[in-house]
């Protein structure tokens, strides 16, 4: 690519700055903006797209359970419902999840096999409890009688949080295989950029709890 | 935006240009020394103290009488933002 037809060429990389001065500063252009953004930017990019799509999914149903909060036909509300201790434990697993997730990231980048390990056991005994809580909640709700079929506020309020519950299910598989394949293959470029998608990917659902428990749990239960 | 970035006074355009070796960024997936893991790990700590703030006054107000009642879910809201403002930065390094 040359400096007089540069518009698409950097876009990822943010390599328009070096475009807008035109051919002056074509000697300046790095290595990546002359050869278009690296593969790691791309991979990472397209993955974005996907995580952008996933939170469109729960913006959908966020939006189903916020219409029928009230819906609840005679049954049982998220005031009567909702433990919040339970509520607050499941909060903190995910969230301490989601730093040793970042801790695992900085060890895969160092190479530091111990950190790596260390930390990716310790996302999975955290998520794995989230996910072990939160099967406990359902069960305990649909023995009360208050299951997915009582009312069609229960309805959105399962298929809401039974569907972060899956995505962190699978995230959890997810892991489990990055683990075998940093242990396979080793620290290789192909499989540094899988890691940064699970990272991404581990990260944003612990953003799609905080909706989750500030939206759905929290103002369940207060006052009004 | 204040991050984990180090503050080695080099332009974002150097930064990207630094060679794998150099260890001038610590955007995810690039590569880093064994002596920048301390630094690393601190702004994810930071990130865990902010979140875990936050969480905790969400927690409180939802059941207290601190915030005046109607504007409670509101409240939960602000605060929820914030503390996903918080995570695309600490976590998501969206500003790297």
């Amino acid at each position: 690519m040359s400096a007089g037809a540069p518009s698409y060429a950097g876009g990822v990389a943010g390599g328009g700055l070096a475009a807008i001065g035109g051919r002056a500063h074509a000697a300046a252009l790095t290595e990546e903006e002359a050869h278009g953004p690296s593969k790691r930017i791309v991979v990472a990019y397209g993955f974005w797209i996907f995580l952008i799509s996933d939170i469109i999914l729960f913006a959908a149903l966020f939006a189903t359970y916020a219409v029928l909060t009230d819906a609840t036909a005679g049954g049982p509300s998220g005031r009567e419902l909702f433990h919040l201790p339970t509520v607050g434990l499941e909060t903190a697993c995910l969230l301490l999840s989601t730093v040793f997730c970042g801790f695992a990231g900085i060890g895969a980048q160092a190479r530091h096999n111990a950190l790596y390990y260390g930390s990716m056991a310790m996302t999975f005994l955290l998520g794995a409890t989230f996910v072990a809580i939160e099967l406990h909640e359902f069960a305990t709700l649909i023995e009360a009688g208050a299951g997915p079929g009582r009312s069609a506020f229960l309805s959105a309020f399962f298929a809401l949080i039974g569907c972060h519950g899956l995505h962190v299910t699978a995230g959890l598989l997810w892991l489990l295989t990055m683990m075998a394949q940093v242990y396979a293959k080793g620290y290789r470029a192909d499989i540094q950029r899988r890691l940064l998608c699970f990272a991404l990917f581990w990260h944003t659902l612990d953003i799609v709890w905080v909706a989750l428990f500030s939206l759905v749990y929290l103002v369940g239960v207060a006052p009004r | 935006m204040s991050t984990s970035l180090p503050e080695s006074g080099t332009t974002p355009s150097q930064a990207r240009s630094a060679l794998p070796g150099s260890h001038g960024d610590v955007a995810p997936g690039d590569e880093l020394a064994p002596t920048d893991i301390p630094r690393a790990i601190r702004g994810y700590l930071v990130g865990l103290v902010l979140a875990a703030l936050l969480t905790c006054v969400s927690f409180y107000i939802a059941r207290s009488t601190l915030v005046w009642q109607p504007s409670i879910p509101i409240a939960l809201s602000v605060l929820a933002i914030a503390q996903m403002g918080v995570h695309v930065i600490f976590f998501l390094h969206i500003t790297s």
